[in-house]
């Protein structure tokens, strides 16, 4: 008896009713009659760096391809030839954030320190562990579902891409030292998540399964505080139950975090190829259709969506002029036909490098016109939060931590300064990663007991005070 | 294919291999960042030097390791549970709504028992699946009858008949009253909880909804004790599912159960008559298969992709072939043959189809299905000469001796290797050559890079440079003879082997590759990475590998040891 979704749809039951997408949301957004919408970051993940300029030894002097060309304000000649330019109708409400540097902590592999590092801004739980590493701390994307999600709702995890491979897949969020999250892999899923399992698109029978499901979850949170009052529970079992137990919800969901039937087999579209660059990043815009659900309907204030493992060595690119796959993205990246230093020459391939830069951009903008479609009585939801494109390297073949991109789009409701390229701490070499989620933290809304920006997030011998030139 | 049930209990003894000098725990192989991995994960101690927390030369053969009490079903776990708690046919397939688990590192299998929890969103799923199959299954009034006690006339009596048996599969062990009482409220209140459902059969649904959904079900919780000795005896309740969730991946079936009602699971002999008994089920398919999927990693197989540029010729539904064929050999080999580790690995026969029989170069009419064959001794032997692990390890165009010499390293000798330091700068490129020599000069030209390549991945990883990237086999590179030949180092001295053929051999008679495997065998069973408190177990079941003992006789010695009877008496910090 195998079931696909559409059964597990009915065995739910219950009529479909269709309300269209955006007049549903636009009809009753969370944050509708809020005198300011809180804001929410929307984390979106690229690995193996950027097309920046370089010299390798693979290809000599390659050119600049993705930052801007000065430092300034944004305007079409500035971003002209390069992958923001795909961004270009958004560069009035872009921040981008040129020489972020990471920390050099020894994770043994440079995918590993940019990947694990990324949101966390930690070490490693041990050093030297290469591909079977851990961060050694909270990621933010975590940590602000954690402090600022309404009804201790968790944050969402996305991943599209081959599971498993370099560093697991999945990644870049974390729960807590060395307590990695599991993500979803699928935008039905993960809407579904939104909706406590209901697909309903209506409340005209929301009484009686409230009630069951109220009555179940009583029966297993007295089973699993039973569980949790036996003396010989060992701190690791406790935790565990303790999270189980917290993570049981009584499902309330507003009309707000649903969608019509039809929309949900758009959701369900998702292709199969998990090593096809199209269908991955065609699941990653699915998985920015749930996003922008998500925060547009209070569910969360954070989402991370993190396309291919550690480095991405399984997934195909397209070049679009030719019209076939490229060699895999880790190929691409090292510029050879190797997850290594061996391995043949390819040649062009810091212009194929672009054209999949190019290709992230048009997907983070797939995310950006979604979020300014939701409008509310302040303005867009784009305005009202962030969404953050981010990369684990700067370039590609040395794995280089510095100058990793930052492009963030939306000001969180005034706080970032927008139309702007800047280059932070004066183009000096130091670790300025912490200092920059500090920032992003502090945006989202993130406060110190004292109501200041946080300072606190990361590693505590890293600098982490906030960027006060990324500030409105 | 559904292949004959294993014979267990070995009289064949093959040909005698020496007793190393060394232990694997002591080995030291060279100055670079590889060594081999002790059970913390961490560098080696020197011989002699007494940094471990346990001495495993005082340890008893089977003493238990703390251990979590509350080991959540893995998903696989959860769909065999699901099929086999609701007699359905075949599993639901609903944990591909689930979120995968995220990756433990430096363990190879789904299973790691501390790792593995319930969050917000698998809490959901749960909850969606539990409702989808309560619905699907009262829905089919066949399908429900299949779960129902006899109808006595009374609802509430038949309802109390129906927690009780449904409930002791479910937990994997009698209800208490207490709990008995709150499922039956639960059933009176479903009488009335549906839209779509009434009476009897809504209260039932309510039932199944809540039992999927519970900790007692989504666990296998272990809660005894009481302490005998040095050690906690489990219960024959909890020494079922232990049983049946590493033989079968799934739930007690009802022969194991009445076993420990009466009384029959409580001697190391009872848990040997039931093991194999378990194995002989198609049941131990996926549990026998599964471990070897994981350890040799062949959800990487569905990955191979050579250039078809390249390799013109290969069939689209070459990944998928490869992947099948190499889970069939594993199937004949360790449950319709009780092969040994030695066999695994020195094995010619392969089974073939369509897509596969001009890569080995087989002659002969073949389709869809795959068929069992004998390929060349002189090309072939193991799984490792076999083209899953060939074609999963090598560029689109190229083999990739690093990738296949870090596999059998890590994987099969448990010598743990370091990442690679970043920022080594690229060599220039070798336009001629083969390829061979162009990873030589790429890897072995500088020190910092030599010390771990030069040792221990080149020698190992050339050995096969007789296979091209899709596998095929070759003898020429780049215009040039095939040189395979190298001097990989094993149980502690170099051995001179002239191709992977002969790598084979060694690694079916090298104790540190049966010591390893042992070591595999033991994370698996207990879901956690190996503890110094292991090694005397590790220690005799690679003995019985290296005397002849089938894969599937090393799994019951497992269960059969006080360490898979007993709990420790010492808890998870």
């Amino acid at each position: 008896m195998k079931m696909n979704r559409r059964l597990v749809l009915q065995g739910i039951g219950g009529a479909l009713l269709g309300l269209p997408f955006l007049e549903s949301v636009r009809a009753r957004p969370a944050w509708a009659q809020a005198a300011a919408s809180p804001p929410f970051a929307i984390f979106f993940r690229q690995a193996n760096g950027v097309a920046a300029e370089q010299d390798t030894n693979e290809l000599g002097k390659e050119p600049e391809r993705f930052w801007p060309t000065a430092p300034g304000p944004l305007t079409a000649e500035t971003l002209a030839d390069r992958a923001l330019a795909e961004l270009a109708s958004y560069s009035d409400r872009l921040l981008v954030v040129g020489n972020v540097n990471m920390a050099n902590f020894n994770y043994g592999d440079g995918h590993a320190r940019g990947a694990l590092q990324l949101l966390t801004a930690r070490g490693p739980v041990e050093e030297g562990k290469g591909g079977d590493s851990e961060a050694n701390g909270e990621s933010l994307d975590h940590r602000i579902g954690r402090e600022l999600n309404p009804n201790g709702n968790d944050s969402l995890f996305l991943y599209t891409g081959r599971t498993g491979g370099w560093l697991g897949g999945p990644c870049i969020s974390y729960r807590g030292p060395g307590n990695r999250r599991s993500a979803i892999t699928d935008p039905f899923d993960a809407y579904q998540s939104l909706t406590g399992g209901s697909t309903q698109s209506s409340d005209s029978m929301p009484s009686r399964r409230s009630l069951r499901q109220r009555s179940i979850n009583d029966l297993v949170r007295s089973q699993l505080s039973g569980l949790l009052a036996r003396p010989e529970l060992s701190s690791t079992d406790r935790q565990r139950l303790d999270l189980h137990l917290s993570s049981l919800r009584d499902v309330e969901v507003s009309l707000a975090c649903r969608i019509d039937e039809a929309q949900q087999r758009a959701l369900e579209g998702a292709g199969d190829g998990l090593d096809d660059g199209d269908v991955v990043l065609a699941t990653a815009r699915l998985h920015m259709d749930v996003a922008a659900l998500a925060v547009a309907c209070g569910q969360t204030r954070s989402v991370a969506i993190q396309v291919g493992s550690g480095n991405d060595n399984s997934t195909r690119y397209r070049d679009p002029t030719t019209g076939s796959q490229m060699e895999n993205y880790h190929f691409i990246s090292h510029r050879r036909q190797s997850d290594g230093d061996s391995g043949n020459i390819i040649q062009g391939s810091d212009l194929l490098h672009h054209r999949i830069d190019v290709q992230f951009a048009q997907a983070f903008k797939h995310l950006l016109d979604k979020l300014a479609a939701y409008q509310l009585p302040t303005g867009s939801l784009l305005d009202a939060g962030m969404a953050i494109w981010v990369n684990d390297l700067g370039n590609g073949p040395a794995h280089g931590a510095r100058n990793c991109p930052v492009i963030i789009a939306g000001s969180a409701g005034g706080v970032l300064r927008q139309g702007q390229y800047i280059r932070i701490n004066g183009d000096s070499d130091e670790s300025n990663h912490a200092r920059v989620l500090n920032t992003i933290g502090s945006a989202a809304g993130l406060r110190k007991p004292d109501g200041n920006f946080i300072d606190d997030f990361g590693a505590p011998d890293k600098d982490r005070r906030v960027l006060d030139e990324l500030l409105a | 294919m559904r292949l004959s049930t294993p014979r267990l209990g070995f009289s064949r003894r093959p040909r005698p291999v020496p007793r190393a000098r060394w232990s694997l725990a002591f080995l030291s192989l060279c100055a670079c960042t590889a060594g081999i991995v002790d059970p913390d994960g961490k560098a080696p101690a020197p011989s002699g030097a007494s940094n471990t927390v346990v001495d495993s030369r005082t340890v008893p053969v089977g003493t238990p390791a703390p251990a979590g009490r509350f080991a959540r079903l893995t998903h696989t776990q959860w769909e065999n549970s699901v099929r086999d708690l609701l007699r359905l046919s075949e599993t639901p397939g609903l944990s591909q709504t689930f979120p995968s688990d995220a990756r433990s590192a430096g363990y190879a299998f789904d299973n790691d028992q501390v790792a593995l929890e319930v969050d917000q969103v698998l809490a959901g799923a749960y909850a969606s699946a539990a409702e989808a199959l309560a619905a699907r299954v009262t829905g089919d009034a066949a399908q429900l009858a299949r779960l129902l006690p006899p109808d006595t006339g009374n609802d509430q009596e038949r309802a109390r008949a129906f927690i009780s048996v449904f409930g002791e599969r479910a937990f994997r062990r009698p209800l208490e009253t207490a709990e008995l009482d709150a499922y039956a409220k639960l059933f009176e209140l479903g009488k009335g909880a549906y839209e779509d459902a009434s009476g009897f059969t809504a209260g039932v649904r309510m039932l199944i909804e809540a039992f999927l959904r519970s900790p007692f079900f989504l666990y296998r919780v272990e809660s005894s004790t009481a302490a005998s000795g040095a050690t906690i005896p489990l219960s024959g309740y909890e020494l079922a599912q232990r049983l049946s969730f590493l033989l079968t991946n799934s739930i007690p079936d009802d022969a194991l159960l009445a076993a420990v009602r009466t009384g029959h699971l409580t001697s190391p002999s009872d848990v040997r008559r039931e093991a194999l008994r378990l194995l002989a089920t198609p049941k131990a398919h996926d549990a026998v298969v599964g471990f070897h999927d994981q350890l040799f990693e062949f959800e990487k197989y569905e990955n191979i992709n050579p250039s078809p540029r390249t390799y013109p010729n290969l069939s689209k539904t070459f990944a998928e072939s490869v992947l099948e064929s190499s889970r069939l050999f594993i199937e004949d080999l360790v449950l319709g043959q009780s092969g040994t580790f030695q066999e695994l690995m020195t094995s010619n026969q392969a089974f073939v189809n369509r897509d596969l029989a001009p890569v080995y170069g087989v002659s002969g009419n073949f389709g869809d299905e795959f068929v069992k064959v004998s390929l060349p001794e002189n090309q072939r032997r193991g799984i490792f000469n076999q083209l899953g692990f060939l074609a999963a390890n090598a560029t689109s165009t190229n083999p990739d001796p690093i990738h296949r010499g870090v596999f059998i390293a890590t994987r099969v000798l448990c010598i743990g290797i370091a990442a690679p330091p970043d920022g080594v700068p690229p060599l220039p490129p070798i336009q001629n050559g083969t390829n061979r020599e162009i990873v030589a000069n790429h890897t072995e030209s500088s020190p910092v890079c030599k010390a771990c390549h030069g040792t221990i991945i080149n020698p190992l990883g050339f050995t096969f440079e007789n296979y091209d990237a899709a596998g095929a086999y070759r003898t020429m590179d780049h215009g040039q003879p095939v040189d395979a030949h190298t001097a990989p180092s094993l149980d502690g001295e170099q051995r001179q082997v002239a191709n992977s053929l002969e790598l084979a051999d060694a690694l079916g008679q090298s104790r540190q590759a049966h010591e390893c495997f042992s070591s595999h065998l033991v994370e698996y069973a207990f879901g956690r990475k190996r503890s110094p408190v292991d090694e005397p177990l590790v220690t005799a079941l690679t003995d019985a590998s290296l005397e002849g003992a089938p894969i599937v006789e090393l799994m019951v010695r497992i269960v059969e040891s006080p360490a898979f009877l007993t709990r420790s008496t010492e808890e998870l910090p």
